[in-house]
């Protein structure tokens, strides 16, 4: 099973994470990694008009504090990386004592990119972030790229999908999904949907941190089954779901304010 | 080291990255609603002791404008049809403040008041006008009086809804795809046509709503990826017109969240007030009948009937929590 990753920067936990569970997996083989460089003023542009100020607590989350973000009592991906004997934190590093090919990209449409997915000839690629994908980057990537949505599909496409279905009180819609990226936003063909209950007195970061911590053991899950053919695909229909945006500050008070009500009966 | 790193700047950086995030709270808009119509109030008797101020607020803004029209006219000595003269209801309803909205917007624009009281045969008249005339590059203006005169002939029922199906779809496809809600910008009018496309919608009449579904669709898309840079205008409008439009945008994207019980368009709508604020906050509002003054009138009407649904579409959604 050849793989490659196609990660957002180079401290990413989740690409850490899904690089280092595909190495421990025999039989599978990581030909490459494809690392979006940070420091790219086009990709601090896009990001700030998507994001806004919550890009600088990204950056001061991932960068600074390293994201170890301490919740007491719950697992967190720092927590689940230390109990998995993950002791790398970067990429750069992980491939250096894997001896794993790894170039940095601009874009991860580039050129270079495609030229070494082509070298690399992967079975199937893992995208751990880092943007939009182009058509040209899909048809040099083997069986296609595998995906984990941190929502339920094909309702909840987007952004901010663990917080839309809190505010729609629509609680057995949160989850993530395995599926197929292609060229809309989260329309791709479905491989696996997993369901992710709330439990009370959870916070939208309890949540998070668990949607995470899935979707690691999810993405290595999906390749292993692409790779072995073990798997059935499931298209989905445009008009069948919805796209989320970023929810505005004063709608997220309102979907916290709806957790804070949350009763697990409601998710029957 | 992290861990100091961490101790030391979490206190720092998320209350700083909160304040920054929501620099524009509702109560900076609440505030300058009521800033607004204050400074509105000094030019207009009215009293706020009512349980609906929000409908009062964007009233009076709509009333000043109508007083202003009306002197306006009656210095060029026009005999104004019954029709302009805009009654101030307490109990005004949205369809009413539309009317009002339409009303006002005809009336700045157009020099022939037939648009008014016999808004059908208008109706007519610009769609022959445009077929005689040629492509809209020449005709810009037609659009919005178009869109605006159907508006008027849906909400003041001058027109049926078999008949304004028929002229909004005539006016749909006749326009060329590419600026007509299209992902580079949008024509003068379509906001009053979106407005019309949801009046319709409103009152039960279904055949367009596939098409008024993906119209929002494709905005709501439009203004989430542009933010700032969103809608702009096919035209050479004034600035000041282009945030007229968008306030209505606003109102069309707050009324059909309502109507569709989708709080995706609540939240554009939301944000997209949060972009227009500082525009807003600097309008200069002093009495007078020039065109200058009157556009800024208007929008802040426009603005103050937008806070309004807003805040009541907000609370008609999370009733249980402001409770």
């Amino acid at each position: 099973m050849n793989v490659v990753v196609l990660a957002p920067i180079n401290s990413s936990l989740y690409a850490l994470l899904v690089t280092h569970l595909c190495l421990q997996e025999e039989g599978m083989d990581i030909s490459g990694i494809i690392l979006r460089r940070i420091y790219n003023l086009n990709r601090l542009r896009s990001e700030f008009r998507r994001d806004g100020y919550r890009l600088v607590r990204k950056i001061c989350q991932k960068l600074i504090l390293a994201n170890k973000h301490e919740i007491p009592g719950e697992e967190t991906l720092h927590t689940h990386a230390q109990r998995l004997g993950l002791e790398t934190r970067s990429l750069t590093q992980l491939a250096k004592l894997n001896r794993i090919p790894l170039i940095r990209v601009n874009d991860l449409n580039s050129k270079e990119s495609i030229e070494f997915l082509k070298k690399a000839t992967p079975e199937v690629v893992a995208f751990t972030g880092g943007g939009i994908i182009r058509q040209n980057l899909l048809d040099a990537s083997g069986k296609g790229i595998l995906n984990v949505h941190m929502g339920i599909l094909p309702p909840y496409r987007g952004m901010d999908v663990v917080e839309w279905p809190i505010l729609e009180q629509q609680y057995h819609n949160l989850g993530i999904t395995l599926h197929f990226m292609d060229r809309g936003v989260d329309t791709g063909a479905i491989l696996e949907v997993k369901h992710i209950p709330i439990k009370a007195n959870d916070t939208i970061r309890h949540i998070r941190t668990r949607h995470e911590i899935a979707m690691c053991d999810l993405m290595v899950w999906g390749i292993r089954n692409v790779t072995l053919n073990n798997i059935e695909t499931r298209s989905q229909s445009h008009r069948a779901g919805k796209q989320f945006f970023v929810m505005h500050p004063r709608l997220v008070e309102a979907a916290r304010g709806r957790l804070q009500e949350f009763a697990p009966e409601q998710t029957q | 080291m992290r861990a100091t790193l961490r101790r030391v700047l979490d206190p720092v950086f998320e209350p700083l990255i909160a304040r920054l995030e929501q620099r524009i709270t509702v109560e900076s808009h609440l505030n300058l609603a009521t800033d607004l119509f204050r400074r509105m109030s000094k030019y207009i008797e009215l009293t706020t002791d009512s349980h609906n101020a929000c409908y009062i607020q964007a009233l009076a803004g709509v009333l000043h404008l109508s007083k202003v029209s009306r002197e306006k006219n009656q210095q060029h000595k026009e005999t104004i049809p019954v029709t302009l003269t805009i009654p101030f209801t307490w109990n005004a309803n949205a369809v009413e403040l539309d009317q009002h909205l339409s009303t006002l917007y005809l009336l700045s624009h157009i020099e022939n008041p037939v648009a008014l009281s016999e808004p059908q045969h208008a109706i007519e008249e610009y769609l022959s006008q445009l077929a005689d005339s040629g492509t809209w590059k020449q005709n810009n203006h037609l659009a919005p009086l178009l869109s605006a005169s159907i508006l008027f002939g849906i909400n003041s029922n001058q027109i049926s809804p078999a008949k304004a199906i028929t002229f909004l779809r005539t006016l749909s496809e006749s326009l060329p795809a590419r600026c007509w809600f299209a992902r580079a910008g949008v024509h003068n009018g379509s906001a009053l046509f979106l407005s019309a496309l949801i009046s319709l919608q409103a009152k039960g009449e279904t055949p367009l709503t596939p098409y008024l579904e993906d119209v929002l669709e494709r905005l709501m898309r439009h203004v989430e990826i542009k933010r700032e840079d969103a809608l702009q205008f096919h035209t050479d409008a004034t600035h000041k017109s282009f945030l007229q439009e968008r306030l209505w945008f606003v109102l069309c994207l707050l009324k059909a969240s309502s109507l569709f019980q989708d709080l995706r368009l609540l939240n554009t709508a939301l944000k997209m007030h949060d972009h227009y604020y500082r525009h807003i906050a600097q309008l200069k509002l002093t009495s007078g009948p020039d065109t200058p003054q009157r556009c800024n009138w208007s929008i802040a009407a426009t603005y103050l009937l937008n806070i309004c649904n807003q805040e009541i579409i907000f609370e008609a959604f999370f009733k249980e929590q402001i409770q």
